[in-house]
């Protein structure tokens, strides 16, 4: 990096004024998602005695909010002291936050569509650390963003001369840094896409979609009045003479809404999806309104997992997720999430965390049987049993729907369990389970944190016990193993991670 | 230092599988351990833990009586004492098992932690992966005279471990060492 930027970072620096549009436009959807039944009974003020004080308070709560903002924009600074970067804010509490380089773990660089328009970029910093804070700044110029990336990066103690190819991502944005190695490895087109929304998980969708109606209807009747949302469900209420056919009518109508909102919300997520593999790991770009990137390195990763529900099996898709070891690590931020792969992808991922994993010599082991007792409770017993309560008025239907239910789950959960299976090696692991959507993960043994092995009262009797796996990008879990085998695992595992000068990132 | 170092030598000397299916018959196991087990107090403390929780319970009911004016049924007394009873008795019940659930073991390249009376866990952690160490103390435990010793890792809250019911120059003792062991570490 050359003299001139160094010294453009270590004078206090104010963020693009872009940055005031942006703080305000984030303004008005905070506050329109507060008080949105306050403005619709404005916009229809069906009584006409409300509005009298309740406009003086939104302008002024918005008035106020905006000045804030504004305010908060001059006040924020951000500049670069003995390989730290320094971020002061605050309105009437100063704030000083001071990152030093060594601990930056990630920069990545995201455009929205107005930061599209303007040419300006947001930069996320994620930290590693138990502090747990992640820093951003709203809106850079492009080419200062990249700069002070680049420029941070490159700063940053051992693998820095690798981690400047970290950067020539930006290939459309900033041309001037030179491309390095950087393979592409998956390029989603519009047939991809339209798989990848089909396959999506509707009845999700549907769930939320539902809860949302139902908070929309509550907010709704206070909205409009009683009278009119009583009259609205009398009308209804004609239409759907019987319960039955309101709920099945309304299932479908709440599949095929969803179905359609989860297909045009992953094309537009998903919209130009690139995968490449660089030097250092993974790279990905994708987004059509909200174009976002994120780098991962190799190191970083600490496991990989898949999955496929039956859609996916069908179109041959894998979703695909790198786990990353970061400061928000346990939540799900933390991992890089490939929504659609296929099979080539997905071996080149396999492929680079875990080299030699195929060709390692593994033993298969599966759990214990004790597995479909619980979950046949929990998932047969406790549904019918209830299912019965509630059809006591006609106890033949309670009963053959209960007893319909106990059969299905019954074969259900005896499947389930011979689908775990953990195939163990020297290096690491690699597990299977779930029926339905099958789940898939590797693990290597070096990016072990610690282990523990649990058992309930319940399976001390039985003799089984659950053995956990921490990383740092979250916990593996397998259940429901032979107590002598799940510490006989354990033990194996710390004589790797302990007998190893391995690290673990 | 008075602690029983249990030393592996199959762990001094890294041995090369040449067999390369996992063995699961041949590895150091923690079958023949040496817990240790905590401070006599700790019984003590755990029994006057219980004891606060319910009388705060206690207190909780008959304030919520006060504040509505006396004006409870004598049934929901009727009803809720045998409960708070019940309660208390299973919340002893367990401070007492407590105790003996608890322990401890150093080894020469971890430390394991067992503990749980309805829900037993055994959690180890290599040194090489702890991140850093410190001592706590509440004031009950200043009162008996103990502390409890966190150990931390990357792998997030649920994976670190808290030792509670080590007398302080032990808790100390052990804190020193740990943090040698990892310091080491980092040096290699």
């Amino acid at each position: 990096m050359s003299l001139t930027e160094t010294r453009l970072f270590s004078l206090p620096t104010r963020q693009s004024p872009v940055a005031i549009i942006l703080i305000l436009l984030r303004l008005v959807r905070t506050l329109f998602r507060q008080l949105w039944p306050l403005l619709l009974v404005l916009l229809f003020n069906p009584r006409g005695e409300v509005g009298g004080y309740i406009t003086p308070f939104i302008i002024g709560i918005a008035a106020i909010s905006a000045l804030r903002s504004i305010i908060s924009y001059f006040r924020y600074y951000f500049y670069i002291q003995d390989r730290e970067l320094i971020i002061e804010r605050g309105v009437l509490q100063h704030t000083r936050t001071a990152i030093p380089f060594d601990r930056i773990q990630s920069i990545s660089l995201n455009q929205g569509p107005i930061h599209q328009l303007f040419g300006v970029s947001s930069l996320d910093i994620d930290t590693a650390g138990s502090s747990g804070s992640e820093l951003s700044i709203t809106a850079l110029s492009v080419q200062e963003a990249n700069q002070l990336r680049t420029y941070v990066l490159s700063q940053r103690a051992p693998i820095s001369s690798q981690e400047v190819s970290d950067d020539e991502s930006e290939e459309e944005v900033s041309p001037s840094i030179a491309p390095t190695s950087k393979k592409l490895l998956l390029e989603l087109n519009i047939p991809d896409l339209l798989k990848i929304g089909v396959s999506q998980n509707h009845l999700r969708t549907a769930g939320i979609l539902f809860a949302f109606s139902l908070s929309v209807l509550d907010d709704l009747e206070q909205v409009v009045g009683p009278e009119i949302y009583k009259m609205m469900e009398e009308r209804f209420g004609e239409i759907f003479t019987s319960f039955i056919w309101a709920s099945v009518i309304l299932a479908v109508f709440f599949l095929i809404i969803s179905f359609a909102l989860s297909l045009l919300f992953s094309v537009l997520r998903n919209y130009q999806l690139r995968f490449y593999r660089t030097d250092i790991g993974f790279q990905m770009q994708a987004g059509l309104l909200d174009r976002r990137e994120q780098t991962i390195s190799l190191p970083k990763i600490q496991f990989i997992r898949w999955s496929a529900n039956p859609f996916q099996r069908f179109f041959k898709l894998y979703r695909l997720r790198l786990y990353q070891a970061s400061s928000i690590a346990v939540s799900a931020q933390g991992a890089m999430t490939v929504p659609g792969c296929y099979d080539a992808q997905l071996k080149n991922v396999q492929e680079a965390y875990f080299p030699d994993w195929s060709e390692t010599e593994k033993t298969l082991h599966g759990v214990s049987r004790y597995l479909v007792r619980r979950r046949f409770i929990i998932h047969g017993l406790l549904p019918a049993g209830l299912f019965f309560l509630i059809n006591l008025g006609s106890p033949l239907q309670g009963i053959i729907g209960g007893v319909f239910w106990l059969i299905f789950s019954y074969f259900w959960n005896v499947r389930y369990q011979r689908y775990w299976k953990i195939w163990l090696s020297e290096i690491g692991v690699e597990a299977h389970y779930g029926l339905l959507t099958r789940h898939r993960y590797l693990l290597h043994w070096r990016h072990l944190q610690s282990t523990k092995v649990r058992q309930s009262f319940i399976q001390k009797r039985l003799d089984v016990a659950d053995l956990l796996l921490y990383t740092a990008a979250g916990t593996l879990h397998i259940p429901y193993l032979p107590v002598e085998k799940a510490k006989a695992i354990r033990d194996f595992i710390l004589y790797r991670v302990e007998s190893s000068q391995e690290s673990w990132m | 230092m008075s602690i029983k170092f249990l030393i592996m030598e199959e762990l001094n000397e890294p041995i090369l599988f040449s067999n390369p299916s996992v063995d699961l018959s041949s590895l150091p196991t923690t079958n023949t351990l040496e817990w240790q087990s905590l401070a006599p107090k700790y019984y003590q403390l755990n029994l006057a833990r219980a004891g606060l929780g319910s009388l705060v319970i206690l207190l909780f009911m008959v304030g919520f009586t006060f504040a509505n004016g006396m004006q409870v049924y004598a049934l929901t007394w009727i009803i809720a004492l045998p409960v708070w009873a019940i309660l208390s008795i299973f919340q002893f019940w367990i401070a007492a098992r407590r105790f003996a659930a608890e322990a401890y073991s150093l080894r020469d390249r971890d430390i394991l932690h067992r503990k749980g009376v309805l829900i037993q866990t055994e959690t180890i952690i290599p040194f090489n992966r702890v991140q850093h160490v410190s001592i706590k103390r509440g004031p009950l435990e200043k009162y008996f005279g103990l502390a409890s010793l966190n150990i931390f890792t990357a792998g997030g809250q649920s994976s670190d471990l808290e030792i509670s019911g080590l007398p302080v120059q032990r808790a100390n003792e052990l804190k020193d060492f740990i943090a040698e062991k990892t310091g080491s570490d980092v040096i290699d």
